[in-house]
């Protein structure tokens, strides 16, 4: 469904990511692996079409279309959607309504969306927050399903979600892995998670891993094969053992 | 004293001030104002959209009484509700001077500088709302200002009786491109125990100059809030509303909303002298600066009383670089006990905000906006419900067209 061809991803001038390549097939979920600083949020954003990760190179397709060049609103209309590692906090701006607004994206009645809304709090445990300024004084694992529920709300075809399983307790992480599932059953075709603990791979199904050191896609093959090999003797052991990359 | 020598006296002060500049704002040459002819009549039904835009739905029967006047033209008015009494301040003045020199500019002194005493002089227009004791209306008086071009003087009395409440929505607006000055006196009592809410929502155009001058006075357990909006372009506005929380246990919130478009000056804010025990002022400001406007807010905060306390808070937003703000924020006490606190801030939208948004899936343009909207969202208090859904409307209004 998502290839990415090739793609270099400049920041401020600066190449963070020199070369990647990566495909996200229907039914799949698949696990982006990698040390801090590997280049994998900038490769996720420069996806989505942030105006500050621009891709140099290479090129970013959709359903064969090449999209490499819209803006986030029209990948978003097209059914890409990520939730970002560190979202700001925005006064003034209230979940609850922030997360109306991206239903009403797709559904036409303001009650229905409300609803809506309602059901993704109660399952990700985000109901008291709903009135709250978005991230104002919210703990990690509050930041992050907030980040989830606007993928639910959003109901992408591809979710992209960086590093859910960062910084987030137990709780969190088991209410995160039910949101996923629960957008699986409820349209989302393809997932890509990045997470560097791996902790959300323990409850959520998954099929392949790819794994980013030093802004390139230096391993790729079943995710079964290259977590545990990852978790237990780290990234560079993963680079050294050079898992071949069927391309 | 008669009426003839307290009218006599007043006269004499005004003429005396007629050519007296307020301490703020740019200096209008009022008499060149005066000569103005509009090019065309409007009425409120011909404007029904225009005043809608000031929160007047002329067709609402959600009013308890209404007062709507075109120019100097007093078009209509009435109360639906058996509470509140409201009628043109010179019908009052004719009819019930006993009573209503007890008002008469004893707020405000007619002498304040050239626009009061203009307004004293040429007054044209205004009225005198009553609301009786223990009366509680939940449904908004209606009063709306509309100006054809050329000067309005307006002055308007309100008196909320013991225990009584209500919610005054004031709309001011002018036909487009048409050269107008609007001063509107305003003088309120709030009797004990009594809450009134002010909400007043203006849009005016780039050749309008706007000078209101209302002061309120509050006797014990009083609560008076305000609510000011301004969204339009308007040449210049300057105003430095003045409330005295003279009576023990008080409440004082008002909230400045300013939406500078244009060319537009203005210089706003207001003043809270708190001379009651236990009185409290909030004081709260946004502004957002685009184009080439100019802002300047200035939020005071007197505590003249034991245990009198106070929150000043100043906050702008610059959209241009050709805008400019200036917050100034005062802060008095003359009692070791006083809490007194203020927060002031000047900045810009972020991108990282704009660019979450996006990322969303929200376009530039309407990220832009619910930055806006969220940048403005005060807290909305003692309003009440179909109110409060105004005014949330009135600033939806202002974060689009802020883009
Ligand atoms: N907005 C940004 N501005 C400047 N540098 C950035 C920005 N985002 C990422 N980088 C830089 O790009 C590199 C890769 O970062 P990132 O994509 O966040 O890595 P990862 O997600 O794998 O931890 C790092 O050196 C980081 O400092
Ligand atoms: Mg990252």
């Amino acid at each position: 469904m998502l290839r990415i061809e090739r793609v270099a991803v400049a920041v401020e001038g600066r190449i963070v990511v020199k070369r990647a390549s990566l495909e996200l097939r229907r039914g799949e979920v698949n696990l982006l692996l990698g040390p801090n600083g590997s280049g994998k949020s900038s490769l996720l954003n420069a996806v989505m079409g942030h105006p500050k990760y621009v891709v140099v190179a290479g090129k970013v397709l959709l359903d064969g279309n090449d999209i490499t060049h819209l803006n986030p609103e029209a990948r978003v209309r097209l059914g890409l959607a990520l939730a970002v590692q560190h979202p700001p906090r925005i006064r003034g701006v209230r979940v609850g309504k922030l997360l109306e607004k991206l239903v009403l994206r797709r559904v036409k009645s303001v009650q229905e969306a409300m609803k809506e809304v309602q059901n993704i709090a109660k399952l990700l445990n985000i109901s008291h927050l709903l009135d709250r300024d978005l991230g104002v004084g919210f703990s990690g694992g509050e930041m992050k399903r907030i980040e989830l529920a606007s993928l639910m709300a959003l109901r992408p075809r591809i979710a992209l979600i960086d590093e859910p399983d960062s910084g987030v307790d137990v709780d969190s992480v088991l209410l995160i892995a039910e949101a996923i599932e629960e957008m699986m059953s409820m349209g989302t075709q393809s997932i890509l998670i990045v997470t560097h603990t791996g902790l959300i791979a323990k409850h959520v199904k998954h099929h392949r891993a790819y794994v980013m050191v030093d802004g390139e896609i230096v391993a790729e093959g079943s995710s079964e094969r290259i977590l545990p090999m990852v978790l237990e003797h780290g990234f560079s052991a993963v680079v050294s053992c050079a898992v071949k990359r069927d391309e | 004293m008669s009426r003839d020598t307290i009218y006599e006296e007043l006269k004499r002060r005004a003429l005396e001030a007629l050519s007296k500049p307020a301490p703020y704002g740019v200096d209008i040459d009022v008499e060149q104002l005066v000569n103005y002819t509009p090019k065309r009549r409007v009425t409120i039904l011909s404007e029904r959209e225009r005043v809608k835009q000031v929160g007047i739905d002329v067709s609402s029967k959600t009013r308890s009484a209404y007062f709507y006047q075109v120019d100097s033209r007093i078009e209509a008015y009435g109360s639906l509700v058996s509470g509140v009494e409201i009628l043109p301040l010179e019908q009052a003045i004719e009819e019930r001077w006993d009573e209503v020199r007890k008002y008469f500019w004893r707020l405000i002194p007619v002498d304040m500088d050239k626009y009061t005493a203009v307004t004293f002089l040429k007054s044209s227009g205004g009225c005198y709302i009553r609301v009786k004791k223990n009366t509680r209306v939940d449904l908004p008086i209606q009063t709306c200002f509309l100006l054809s071009g050329g000067t309005q003087f307006v002055h308007n009395i309100v008196v909320v009786e013991e225990g009584a409440e209500a919610t005054i929505v004031t709309g001011c607006t002018i036909a487009p491109e048409e050269m107008g000055l609007h001063i509107g006196i305003t003088e309120i009592y709030l009797e004990r125990k009594a809450k009134l809410v002010d909400v007043m929502i203006h849009s005016w155009n780039r050749v309008t100059h706007v000078r209101p001058r209302t002061a309120v006075v509050l006797d014990d357990d009083a609560v008076y809030a305000s609510y000011y909006i301004n969204m339009s372009v308007t040449k210049s506005l300057q105003s430095l509303p003045k409330v005295y929380a003279r009576g023990v246990n008080s409440r004082v919130y008002s909230a400045t909303i300013i939406l500078g478009l244009g060319e537009s000056v203005h210089d706003i804010g207001s003043i809270a002298e708190l001379s009651g025990e236990h009185s409290r002022a909030e004081l709260v400001s946004k502004v957002v600066a685009r184009d080439r406007s100019k802002i300047t807010t200035r939020l005071r905060i007197s505590s003249l009383a034991p245990k009198t306390s106070g929150y000043v808070e100043c906050r702008g937003l610059l959209l241009s670089e050709t805008s400019s703000i200036t917050t100034i924020p005062e802060l008095e006490a003359s009692h070791s006990d006083a809490e007194l606190f203020h927060e002031a801030s000047i900045g810009k939208l972020r991108d990282d905000e704009i660019e979450y948004l996006m990322i969303k899936g929200f376009s530039y343009e309407e990220a832009i906006s619910m930055l806006i909207r969220g940048f403005v969202d005060i807290e909305l208090k003692y309003l009440p419900p179909q109110v409060e859904k105004a005014l949330q409307s009135v600033l939806d209004v202002l974060a689009k067209k802020s883009v």
